[in-house]
């Protein structure tokens, strides 16, 4: 283990916890419900709802994308057609098992396997 | 909907599971990529235990592999993590608005490495849906179970080797497909039928974001417009005082 990636690891591994713990000595800590009202808490409890969506178009993007970027294009790649069309597979089934079950655990794993059937099947 | 959960740290350990279930072979194939470009087993634990980063730690390994500026890759890795820094207020505001009358902190020194992407989105659902009176326990519960999952992976995987999945390809799909449906069935469990708006402001902010500068500039901006969308928007209630639920 080099010195180099050891200081790369360190000062990254250090600034992410810092990301995650300064923060958490502001927007709690002692107020009382409802102190912070108005546009700041409505925008910091949406925070949450619009890291997920964005990180979900993140997950997705690389079996959107270049599916998209070849129709774009007025060609097919059998790939970028056999990526999309197995992600659209894993996407309906988290949804329907989601709807079904209620748990995030039970759909999370059938979409990853279906996605994986879908890709696998000619 | 579930009951209301304590928030005790073993509570948090089992609402970890999904998240567990999840990480752990995502984290085998970060220990196989690691493996597989040239890092040792003990890089790739160490990486592990001390960034835990998923996305970052991926690029982290293409940027260290690929001989870049030990400069360059702690500026690239620390934009991407700087998401991360929204993550504390939004979930304690959420807390808040849910009835807590003190919410303490003292403890967040412990839990705050484990405040990821996906523990943030599994806690911030169960407060939003009132699932869960939040606790430091719990979020500490949470955090240590879906850490040691992410680590044990890592260790896993780099001791598979690089070509652990080489034979199995239609696995190693499924297991990349793992992540876009946790972050789906997050959202399930947190959307409710009027925050829509919140949903189509972040993806269309993160499609602009990324398209103009890069992946993790788009989660943040799509972070930053899904609140926005939330606050400005007429119409789309706060998400949790209950003010204007129907």
């Amino acid at each position: 283990m080099s010195v180099t990636f050891v200081l790369v690891c360190v000062t990254v591994g250090v600034g992410t916890y810092l990301f995650r713990y300064l923060p958490t000595h502001f927007g709690g800590r002692g107020r009382s419900n409802g102190a912070l009202a108005g546009p700041l808490g409505k925008f910091l409890s949406s925070v949450g709802l619009g890291a997920v969506a964005a990180l979900l178009a993140a997950a997705l993007a690389p079996y959107v994308a270049p599916f998209a970027r070849e129709v774009v294009a007025g060609g097919l790649g059998r790939e970028e057609v056999r990526a999309a069309s197995a992600a659209l597979v894993g996407v309906v089934v988290t949804v329907v098992v989601f709807r079904w079950r209620s748990g995030v655990a039970s759909a999370t794993l059938a979409g990853a396997a279906a996605y994986g059937l879908a890709w696998w099947l000619p | 909907m579930e009951r209301e959960a304590t928030g005790r740290f073993g509570n948090g350990l089992l609402a970890s599971l999904p998240i567990a279930l999840a990480y752990f072979p995502v984290a085998v194939s970060f220990g196989v990529t690691a493996a597989k470009t040239g890092f040792s087993f003990a890089e790739a634990a160490f990486m592990s235990i001390v960034i835990y980063a998923g996305a970052s730690q991926f690029l982290a390994v293409a940027l260290l592999a690929g001989n870049a500026s030990p400069l360059l890759a702690v500026v690239s890795l620390l934009a991407m993590n700087a998401r991360h820094l929204l993550y504390a207020p939004a979930l304690l505001t959420l807390v808040r608005q849910t009835g807590a009358s003190v919410v303490s902190t003292r403890w967040s020194w412990f839990w705050a490495h484990g405040l990821t992407d996906e523990v943030f989105a599994s806690a911030a659902a169960r407060v939003a849906g009132r699932q869960l009176r939040w606790g430091e326990a719990w979020q500490a519960g949470i955090g240590l179970g879906a850490y040691a999952a992410w680590v044990s992976g890592t260790i896993v995987g780099a001791l598979l080797g690089g070509g652990a999945f080489e034979r199995w390809p239609a696995v190693d799909a499924a297991l990349a497909f793992l992540m876009p449906a946790l972050f789906l069935s997050l959202l399930l469990a947190m959307l409710e039928r009027r925050q829509w708006p919140v949903v189509v402001v972040a993806m269309l902010a993160f499609a602009l974001g990324s398209a103009l500068f890069s992946t993790s500039t788009g989660i943040l901006l799509g972070m930053l417009g899904g609140g926005l969308a939330g606050a400005f928007i007429p119409g789309n209630a706060d998400a949790t005082t209950g003010e204007e639920r129907p």
